[in-house]
Parts: C-alpha cells; structure tokens; sequence
C-alpha cells in the first residue's frame, strides 16, 4: 500500500496530509484533519450530511476519495463561520430551531452556503430542489427552508 | 464508503497510460470517474482506481451535426449547458438529468460513470437513447490506443463485457435534431423528487399530426433502459392521435419486467402503457 501526499486549500489555508489510496475525503477530514463538524450519514450519497464544497461546488465527501482532492479548493463546515462569529445561515438556523439531532445540520448549512453563493435571492421551490440531496429524520424540511429563505433575505453573502 | 482493498490511486494525463494502467491489473483495476458508483458500493476484488481526471475529457462541443460530451462531463455540467435547456429537445433531456439525483450527486456523476455504471431505469440514460447518442470506446490494440463508435443501444446489456474487455467510454456523441423534432420525458415516482419507478422519454419529428423518425425510451422494465423498436415501428408515419395506443400496446409485448419493492412487474407494464403514452401525447400537443 503506497501512502500518498496530497496538498489541497482547505477553508483558505494550503494543507498537505498523509492518506491511504483507499481513504474517502470524508475520513481524511474527520480522522486525519480532526475536522470532525462533516458527518458520516450513509457513506453512499443519499443523505448529504457529509457534504462539502470542492471547488465551488456541492459534493458528497464519502463518494470522493481523499486522493482525488490533490491541488482542489475545499470548504467544510468548519469554514463557514467568519471571524467575528457565525455566519448568517448558522444564526438562522438557530433562531428558526432548523435543527433537533443536529447530525445532518452541517450538510445543510454546506448546501445552503454554496447555494447562496451561487444564487442569493432563491426562492422556496430552489431551496427545495437544492437541498434535495440532503436528509433530515427528525426536524423536517419546513423549518429549514424557512431559515434559509430568511438568511437569503437578510443578504447572507455579504457576510 | 470505505474499500480498504484498495491500494494503489492513479491519476494518469494521458489516454494510452489509463488504459496500460487498467490492463495491468485487469478485474482488479476500476476506473474512477465521479465516483458516486464506484464510492458507494463495496468494491472488495478492486485494488487499484485509475481516476480519469486528467484526460480533459470534460467539455461539451458543438461540431458539425453532432454535439461532443467528454465522458467525465457531470450531469449537472449537461443541465447547465444549452443541452439542458427548453431550446433542445424541448428541455427533454434536462428534465431526465435533473431526475437522476440530488444535486450534490449531479455535481459528481459523470456522463460516461452512469452509462457504464447503468440501473435500468436510469432517466438520462433513456433520454440518451431516445436522442440517438452514440459512444466513443477506446481501447488498447496492441500498445496503442483504439477509438470506435458504438451506438448506446448496442452498448447498453453488454456494458459490463464491453468494459471489463478494458474498453473506457471517453466521449458521448449525439446528434444534433431536425427543426422540427419534439421530445419529453414522463415518469411516475413515489414523491416528485425521488427517482423514478418507471419513466419515459419520447422523441419524434411532428408534422401536421404525423409522427416521423420516432424514438420511444423506457426505464424500469428491464435490466437497462430499452427501446421499443415495435411502438416506435408502429407509429412511424402514422396520425399519432389515432395510432399511439396500439403502437404501444404492441411495443409492451415484447417486455417482461421483474417486479420488486417499487413496483410489481404488472404494475411496471401499467405505468410504462401510461408514461409512454403521456409522453407521446407531450409530443403531439
């Protein structure tokens, strides 16, 4: 087995770190980088709690081998705050209580950022479509939509 | 997912070295394209991934009568790009790609990953063979690399053959449609974002009512999407209006649908009646 060398930017700062050819980006995060706010859901893409943003766009860090990242841009949960504290998706969350569990809330807020990226001012149907790919089993979607639409209005990607 | 059998990661730039790569190591070897297949199965006998990455084989052309799409061209890539658009095929093949997944599967499924990779239901699939898509293979003769074109039909039942014999799809062709060609895609799901029980995608030139150069597609009735060469014979030239039933009908008899936890086989033969049948009539309006 060839362990690998992979450097990769990751939430802004340049990170070389050592895995296995076998090794998903999901587990490099979590048990090499200790960057343990992505979560293992179902480890098969169905679930979106382990999602990331890999060079601007939405990605399952289970279905991505932690190889493949070499030279990519990366942002995980733990980049979305800023330095004066959370960002506004974060703070909408919890004023909606857009969480119960809490496990598959960074996905979401994941999705959610590279959607306000990508798209400011979505309206419920594209929040919807967007967040398609991520799960929630305990709080709903109503809420979270909710808390979306509502960071979205209150000009998000400013921050 | 995790495949600890996995030992050894490629990422070559070059077309001739990914294929010696994969020849190499034979059954053990697997290509690597978005990886939303090969990630989320347990791959015990494969240790060695050859990511297709480098070979630029992810853009979209427009050349001639014939659009090129690199295989490593992401599904939600083909819905961002004029192929995915109301203006082609009446937004027909956006539609299926959007029915594929969520996006952040999109993001990563590749073109050529779920040809090779195919259910049989697959919407994009029966929206690929309904548009006539045609595939470019290559592979190894002798040290050096060997290009043909192989129609998706003839490909998909013997994709696993054709690709375990150490062929790679780099390129999906499809041509370019007459003026005057329509298309739409139907399906029939548990919930309006859930994958397809059972789905459809009709393509015909529309003429005063007559249908000419008639595809039909299914998915869900069989082991990859088909075509039904019977329906699509029978409404050739024909008032669609008048004809459409029938021609279905006799299609439908040449498929013998498993059933499982979605749907039964009689229920799979229901919906297939009623999803070609709709999206004959979207052609037709």
């Amino acid at each position: 087995m060839s362990t690998l060398a992979v450097t990769t930017t990751l939430n802004g700062e340049t990170v070389t770190f050592l895995c296995e050819p076998h090794e998903t980006l999901l587990t490099a995060l979590r048990d090499r980088l200790m960057l343990t706010g992505t979560k293992e859901g179902c480890s098969n893409g169905n679930c979106g709690a382990c999602n990331v943003i890999l060079d601007g766009t939405l990605v399952n860090s289970c279905l991505v081998l932690a190889a493949e990242v070499d030279g990519h841009q990366i942002t995980t949960i733990e980049g979305i705050a800023g330095p004066n504290g959370l960002h506004p998706l974060q703070t909408s969350f919890l004023e909606n209580a857009a969480l119960q569990c809490g496990i598959c809330t960074p996905g979401f807020i994941v999705a959610s950022k590279a959607l306000l990226d990508k798209n400011p001012q979505p309206t419920e149907r594209e929040v919807r479509h967007w967040l398609a790919g991520n799960l929630c089993r305990c709080t709903g979607y109503d809420k979270i939509v909710r808390a979306v639409l509502e960071a979205a209005s209150a000009g998000a990607t400013k921050e | 997912m995790a495949n600890p059998a996995i030992q050894d990661y490629q990422r070559p730039t070059d077309l001739l070295e990914a294929l010696r790569q994969l020849r190499d190591l034979g059954p053990r070897a697997m290509a690597l394209a978005g990886g939303t297949a090969v990630n989320a199965e347990p791959q015990p006998r494969i240790e060695r991934v050859v990511d297709l990455a480098g070979l630029g084989l992810g853009a979209i052309a427009e050349e001639g009568p014939v659009w090129k799409l690199g295989a490593m061209v992401t599904v939600q890539q083909l819905i961002d790009s004029p192929l995915g658009r109301e203006g082609f095929l009446g937004g027909a093949l956006g539609e299926a790609a959007r029915a594929m997944s969520g996006l952040n599967l999109r993001n990563r499924a590749t073109l050529g990953g779920i040809l090779a990779t195919t259910d049989g239901i697959s919407p994009l699939g029966c929206a690929l063979l309904a548009s006539d898509a045609e595939l470019v293979l290559a592979s190894l003769k002798g040290d050096a690399v060997e290009k043909r074109v192989l129609p998706l039909r003839a490909f998909l039942g013997y994709h696993a053959s054709v690709l375990a014999g150490g062929s790679l799809i780099t390129e999906v062709r499809l041509p370019i449609p007459s003026g005057d060609t329509r298309a739409a895609y139907e399906r029939v799901a548990r919930t309006p974002r859930d994958y397809p029980i059972v789905c459809a995608v009709a393509r015909l030139a529309h003429k005063d009512g007559i249908a000419g150069n008639v595809r039909l597609a299914l998915g869900g009735v069989a082991a990859t999407p088909i075509r039904l060469d019977l329906a699509e014979f029978g409404l050739e030239k024909k008032a669609i209006r008048d004809h459409a039933a029938a021609a279905v009908e006799d299609g439908l008899r040449a498929l013998s649908p498993q059933g499982d936890w979605m749907g039964s086989a009689e229920y799979r033969l229901a919906m297939a009646r009623e999803m070609a049948l709709r999206a004959i009539a979207r052609c037709a309006a």
